[in-house]
């Protein structure tokens, strides 16, 4: 099968869905001449026009509310965010516009928008580009969010979120965008809420999103040195929760370590973890590890920034520790 | 304070039914317990007065503890009155309030570690209290052990078989039987060669102990039997045989299944024709195994373990005489 990007499978299904369906549009900052500063949508202009590929105004809240707009009166609205940091502007038109309008409307208006952003540390951008914030959107009742983890994932997941009658939030890691990853050249889906069992194991379930899936597989792989054979999912989107596969794993492994780059204090790890805890609770043979980032700013010196992502290496020493039945703390 | 669930430690005394210098009769309702399952009643379970009441209502009490005492005389001690204070769940109770001249109440029970309210928390996963529960192991075996805590699931599988009388009905008993190889031997030579195949040892064996099964403890028949076959030569094939006895000279293979969930009736391991003479499961498996080994030259042993709570003695000694019998004698299996 070919290899693409991570960032030529997100354009080619925005192209796929704006060929199949004239009311789907891109509006953001750079989003056409420029293709975005990670030239993700390079190309979309010249094929579709600047009536569809839209470059807007520095304002985020503005073009974010014209796109919740644009949706309720029919549009399939693609909302392009530079950086993730910037889903603090937009907060009011996507958690207490977008995601609600359906509910208080009783049904009557739906707003069918993507808003495409992205999140992730050590790309030296300091602690207002790097931010993983995806924790604060799963949150809200009414937004859909999913994490690709590969440009397989990418582009089944956007094309996916663009036909959902929702809206959905897709944020994809900026260190990724040049990874490349085998891509079917037909056209696919992945439906939301179907989570990926990208390795079965026997002695512990690692649960990873977006890049750390990359770090999970990789601490399974020393592992599987050690003898110790780690199973490793990927949810692939938080809301829906695939929590049977998650749960059927911890089942089968009784044990579990979930990691992922979002900020560890109430977040993502947190919330799977306790649903691992209180549903898994009497196949546990370990104490279920939460792996985030760490609780600071992401800081700027490339040394400091790399000790505050999980690693590997992390990963490895939780796990075995888990699986020898290491205290954790004291009983 | 009686244990009324396996995974019980400790009751809340809801209400007494008796109060302080009562005659008590055996099986007269004594006190109401609360656990985390539920209410119950329970009944004196000796004739008297009852003389002291330690634990008043409300109160949460581990189990073994002295609650209550009933004297053969109605005389009430002086000064005696609940002296176990209510509403501490949290805080271990003393055996004896500090202030107490009498000599301890525990002194009835007085090996330390069987005293639940001396012992301190046991800490398990809980993964490990629950197959703890499921297997019936108590996991203070495993502090008596010198096992480290926390306990995990695999401690209970180094758990050393308990020492002395028969332990929980979960300890499988072991019968032997011993029989001649000579006949079954040339059996198989003659069997392999009829059939041109070379795994008819193993399959035959399976088959009279299927056959043999289902003469002397299967007599109703209707039920299809899985016997489960493992040999070192062969390797421990994850093969289910179904009904081998019921199939014809060589087609026994045939019904060979991946065993995948399904639960044998039968295991059988053949260790003949190495120096192994021994193998006992750490924990029952859950259905009867069968062990053969060599014992002198031209002799065998077939080991059966079972549980006495699922399969009688005598059921048992029928079942692995008719095995040993059928080995010792294969033609007869023929006819």
């Amino acid at each position: 099968m070919r290899e693409i990007t991570l960032s030529q499978a997100v354009n080619e299904a925005i192209a796929e869905e704006m060929r199949r369906d004239p009311g789907v549009i891109v509006l953001g900052e750079d989003v056409a001449e420029a293709g975005t500063p990670f030239k993700i949508l390079s190309g979309l202009v010249e094929e579709f026009g600047v009536d569809r590929i839209v470059d807007t105004p520095i304002s985020e809240p503005g073009f974010t509310g014209i796109a919740v707009g644009a949706a309720m009166t029919g549009l399939r609205p693609i909302v392009d965010i530079m950086f993730g940091d910037f889903l603090f502007l937009v907060m009011d038109q996507l958690c207490n516009q977008a995601a609600k309008t359906h509910y208080m409307s009783g049904g009557k208006l739906n707003v069918p928008m993507v808003l495409r952003t992205n999140m992730g540390a050590t790309r030296r951008s300091a602690a207002q580009h790097s931010q993983s914030l995806h924790a604060l959107v799963a949150h809200i009742p009414g937004l859909k969010v999913a994490l690709p983890s590969s440009a397989y994932e990418a582009k089944g997941l956007l094309k996916s979120a663009i036909r959902d009658n929702n809206p959905v939030v897709i944020i994809e890691d900026k260190l990724m965008y040049q990874d490349k990853a085998p891509v079917p050249e037909e056209p696919y889906l992945i439906p939301l809420g179907e989570a990926h069992v990208l390795r079965e194991g026997r002695d512990i379930t690692l649960v990873a999103t977006s890049s750390m899936v990359q770090v999970a597989n990789e601490a399974a792989d020393r592992l599987s040195g050690d003898g110790i054979s780690a199973e490793v999912i990927d949810p692939r989107s938080l809301v829906p929760l695939d929590e049977d596969t998650i749960l059927r794993s911890v089942k089968k492994t009784s044990r579990a370590i979930v990691i992922d780059e979002g900020h560890q204090s109430y977040g993502v790890t947190a919330e799977i973890a306790a649903r691992i805890a209180e549903k898994a609770f009497y196949h546990l043979d370990a104490p279920v590890q939460r792996m985030g980032a760490m609780d600071v700013p992401v800081p700027f010196s490339p040394a400091l920034e790399d000790l505050t992502v999980p690693t590997a290496e992390k990963v490895v020493e939780r796990a075995r520790k888990a699986v020898r039945g290491a205290l954790f703390h004291a009983a | 304070m009686p244990a009324l669930g396996m995974a019980q430690d400790t009751g809340v005394i809801v209400s007494w039914r008796k109060a302080l210098g009562d005659r008590v009769d055996i099986s007269d309702p004594l006190f109401d317990v609360e656990t985390d399952k539920t209410t119950m009643e329970v009944e004196a379970a000796h004739e008297g007065y009852l003389t002291e009441i330690r634990a008043d209502a409300g109160a949460e009490i581990p189990v073994g503890q002295t609650i209550a005492i009933i004297a053969a005389s109605g005389e009430v001690p002086a000064g005696t009155g609940v002296d176990l204070v209510p509403d501490t769940p949290k805080e271990p109770v003393a055996p004896t309030a500090p202030n107490r001249t009498e000599p301890p109440a525990v002194r009835d029970r007085p090996a330390a570690p069987s005293t639940p309210s001396a012992a301190p928390t046991i800490s398990a996963s809980p993964k490990a209290k629950f197959e703890a529960h499921r297997r019936g192991i108590d996991l203070r075996r495993l502090v008596d052990q010198g096992l480290p805590q926390p306990f995990h699931v695999a401690d209970l599988d180094r758990l050393m078989p308990e020492t002395g009388t028969a332990g929980p009905s979960l300890q499988a008993s072991l019968l032997t039987a011993n029989f001649a190889w000579p006949a079954f031997d040339g059996f198989i030579v003659w069997a392999e060669e009829k059939t041109g195949r070379q795994d008819m040892r193993l399959h035959t064996l399976a088959a009279f102990a299927a056959a043999a099964l289902r003469t002397e403890v299967r007599s109703d028949g209707a039920d299809s039997l899985a016997v489960s076959v493992m040999s070192v030569e062969v390797g421990a094939a994850e093969i289910i045989l179904r009904d081998p006895d019921l199939q014809g000279l060589g087609d026994v293979a045939e019904s060979a299944e991946e065993a995948g969930d399904a639960k044998p009736d039968l295991t059988l391991i053949d260790l003949s024709g190495t120096r192994l003479v021994a193998y006992k499961p750490a924990i029952w498996p859950g259905h009867l195994t069968i062990n053969i080994t060599d014992d002198t030259e031209d002799k065998g042993l077939a080991t059966l373990h079972f549980c006495e709570d699922d399969l009688s003695l005598l059921a048992a000694a029928r079942f692995l005489d008719n095995f040993a019998a059928r080995i010792a004698e294969p033609v007869v299996q023929l006819l």
